[in-house]
């Protein structure tokens, strides 16, 4: 997960912020990161590059992209298919 | 109201037709443009449908004598602009100065996707005439040399809503005593650029798009280009030229919320509207039929949705999203949306949804679903919203 | 109003590593490239704004003007929000972006926020949403700054009262060269400001 934390402070930009800053559980979305729509689409391409992975619907985004343990669950589900 | 501003010619081509007649045969029709993509080549080919303009660069060359290799925003622009300059009465006063504006989102960023290709593999391929047309301004440039509108030349870029702006700035500059005649409007060209930046925003509907309905999931892209010609009274009135109708009211405001989506109460689209009311003079009750921005996303068409009923409640005008038929044509859309705004108040046309079932939860924005001629237009609202906030809003008015 | 005086209130710009406040330089960056002077400039202001980060250059360079011109000013206390408008031009519009955009295009990658950014107009949305702003706005394309059209452009709406405040400019980005001016037009007199005009402009312009 530290792996995925340095991968979203990259893939959105997010230079006020260091990787351990984020908690694991940490809601992404809701205050803190100061995230918006732009930022989950991010995370959508973050998945496909570096795990190569397609978020089968737009709708499933919020819950998939709630917290870093949210996003590492996904993966690792998903990977292994 | 100020003194008006008369809107004499127009000039149209989009997926729906290469000209006035061909467009109002394909609403007569309930045809839409929007299909298969078979001119641009791309990766999603199979996936979006698109808006595209039914001719090939190399016939829209041809039929005016122009070099094929020109940006296809050339091309187009080129296309739609001596249209409308052909219906300016042939006059001898060559002191009235002639503006031509035009708006944009693309440039000649067609040509250079080709160049690009070419040139990632290789550095020493690719044409580099290719990418001599790539600014924005330079189909802009080459437009107006060909038309002999040299007095003043510029391009805005404020994305969907350019066209429109180019309008507005075209009245401006005419009731500033500035200007005697302008051709003003806007052209945008598909590109694979747009395409998949557009599919990253996930505002792309993969069929054909259903503005205006509470199903909706996104736009078509389309490209095309239109212009309206337009001239003070006096200079009206020396050409013996015959009106389609005026522009009686015009707002621009920033909506000042978001790059990309707008507000959730449509704040900017409210002040635009009720600016471009306010200076018609006009009640809201006064509109006939409004050309809603609608493009179909979630986004736009809820706060949209929202602003009208703001301005409308509880009488509401007739109203639908054209977008359903010619797709959203980014930089070309305020010019297109223009020019049918003309033909409405003209002809007395109501222009309606390709396909509507299911209402906007909790709005009472209701679409009309067929055609219509023969109908009293005497005023008329067009919306035309940009990325960056950028909300401009025109009102057209019958003359007497 | 006609018969309405308005005077240029401040001015400032970028370039060549320095930043200046109505003449007078407030921060000079020596070698380093634009990005690395943008971060520097961000600490030093402690800005706290994170969406900073986020956008694409010609943005940053109209953005971070903005926020010097409009240090001292107090715009949305005097002036309703859609009464202040904004008139930007440059010569590259947003290709820096583009091209930036399409050699991700190339490796397969489209990234939502750097299309964003492909659209010169952004750069107006951005201060928009920073200075709370609603007026109307415009970004003009054109190959060299053209102070009369656009000071007439601004006469335009200040004259019909469509707005009684202007933040204008010139901001322009290519491939690593930079160089931006913003000023801000307001009611007022000979006490409160220069005269707004084509010669006025010009020799603020002519200080960056």
């Amino acid at each position: 997960m530290q792996n995925l934390k340095v991968q979203i402070v990259e893939q959105l930009n997010l230079k006020d912020i260091k990787p351990e800053d984020i908690g694991d559980d940490q809601p992404l979305f809701v205050e803190g990161l100061g995230l918006d729509s732009i930022d989950a689409l991010e995370l959508i391409v973050l998945l496909q590059q570096h795990y190569g992975l397609k978020l089968a619907k737009a709708e499933d985004g919020p819950e998939v992209f709630r917290s870093v343990l949210s996003m590492a669950k996904y993966i690792t589900a998903n990977k292994a298919k | 109201m100020t003194d008006p501003v008369f809107l004499t010619g127009l000039g149209i081509i989009s997926a729906i037709g290469r000209d006035v007649n061909e467009t109002i045969d394909s609403f007569v029709n309930h045809r839409s443009g929007i299909g298969p993509c078979r001119n641009l080549n791309t990766i999603h080919k199979d996936v979006f449908p698109l808006g595209e303009v039914k001719m090939s660069n190399q016939e829209l060359a041809s039929l005016h004598g122009l070099d094929a290799r020109l940006s296809r925003t050339i091309l187009l622009s080129y296309h739609a602009a001596i249209a409308a300059k052909k219906t300016i009465p042939t006059f001898k006063n060559t002191n009235w100065r002639k503006g031509f504006i035009s708006g944009s989102s693309v440039g000649g960023m067609d040509r250079t996707e080709f160049f690009f290709e070419d040139f990632c593999s290789d550095h020493m391929t690719g044409d580099l005439r290719d990418v001599m047309n790539h600014d924005c301004g330079k189909p802009t440039d080459f437009v107006a040399e060909k038309l002999g509108f040299k007095d003043f030349i510029t391009t805005l870029s404020t994305a969907c809503s350019s066209s429109a702006n180019s309008i507005m700035l075209g009245a401006r500059l005419i009731k500033a005593g500035k200007l005697d005649l302008v051709i003003a409007g806007g052209v945008d060209a598909l590109t694979k650029f747009t395409l998949n930046g557009f599919n990253s925003l996930m505002i792309v509907d993969k069929e054909q798009c259903r503005p205006l309905d509470e199903s909706r999931v996104g736009l078509n892209l389309g490209e095309g280009a239109a212009y309206v010609v337009l001239m003070s009274e006096k200079v009206m009135k020396e050409l013996n030229a015959d009106p389609y109708c005026m522009l009686s009211g015009y707002g621009n405001s920033n909506d000042s919320f978001h790059q990309t989506a707008l507000s959730n109460e449509g704040n900017g689209p409210f002040l635009a509207m009720e600016a471009a009311l306010d200076m018609s003079g006009l009640l809201p009750t006064q509109i006939d039929y409004i050309n809603m921005h609608g493009t179909g996303t979630q986004n736009n068409d809820m706060a949209e949705g929202k602003a009208v009923e703001r301005i409308f409640h509880p009488h509401y005008p007739r109203l639908s999203s054209t977008k359903s038929f010619t797709g959203h044509t980014l930089g070309a859309s305020g010019g297109v949306e223009a020019v049918l705004s003309a033909l409405a108040i003209k002809e007395g046309y109501v222009f309606p949804n390709y396909q509507y079932k299911n209402p906007m939860n909790n709005l009472n924005i209701v679409p009309e679903t067929k055609f219509q001629k023969g109908q009293n237009i005497i005023n008329v609202l067009s919306n035309s919203f940009g990325f960056g906030g950028n909300c401009t809003a025109l009102v057209f008015s019958k003359v007497n | 109003m006609t018969g309405e005086k308005y005077v240029i209130k401040s001015f400032a710009g970028i370039k060549n590593g320095k930043i200046l406040l109505n003449g007078i330089m407030l921060h000079e960056s020596g070698q380093l490239n634009f990005d690395e002077m943008m971060d520097e400039v961000y600490r030093k202001l402690n800005l706290a704004y994170p969406k900073f980060h986020k956008m694409d250059q010609l943005s940053k360079l109209g953005f971070m003007t903005s926020e010097f011109l409009l240090r001292d000013q107090k715009l949305t206390d005097e002036y309703e929000a859609d009464k202040i408008g904004i008139v930007l031009s440059n010569k590259s519009a947003s290709l820096d972006t583009d091209l930036k955009y399409q050699s991700m295009l190339d490796k397969g990658v489209a990234s939502p926020a750097v299309f964003v950014y492909t659209l010169p107009n952004i750069l107006i949305g951005e201060l928009c949403i920073r200075n709370k702003i609603k007026g109307e706005s415009i970004f003009f394309i054109s190959d060299r700054y053209n102070i009369n059209q656009q000071v007439d452009y601004m006469l335009l709406l200040l004259n019909t009262g469509v707005i009684g405040a202007c933040i204008a400019g010139w901001v322009e980005f290519i491939q690593g060269k930079y160089e931006s001016f913003l000023y801000l037009v307001t009611k007022g007199d000979d006490q409160s400001g220069e005269e707004f005009s084509p010669v006025s402009v010009k020799k603020m312009f002519n200080q960056i």
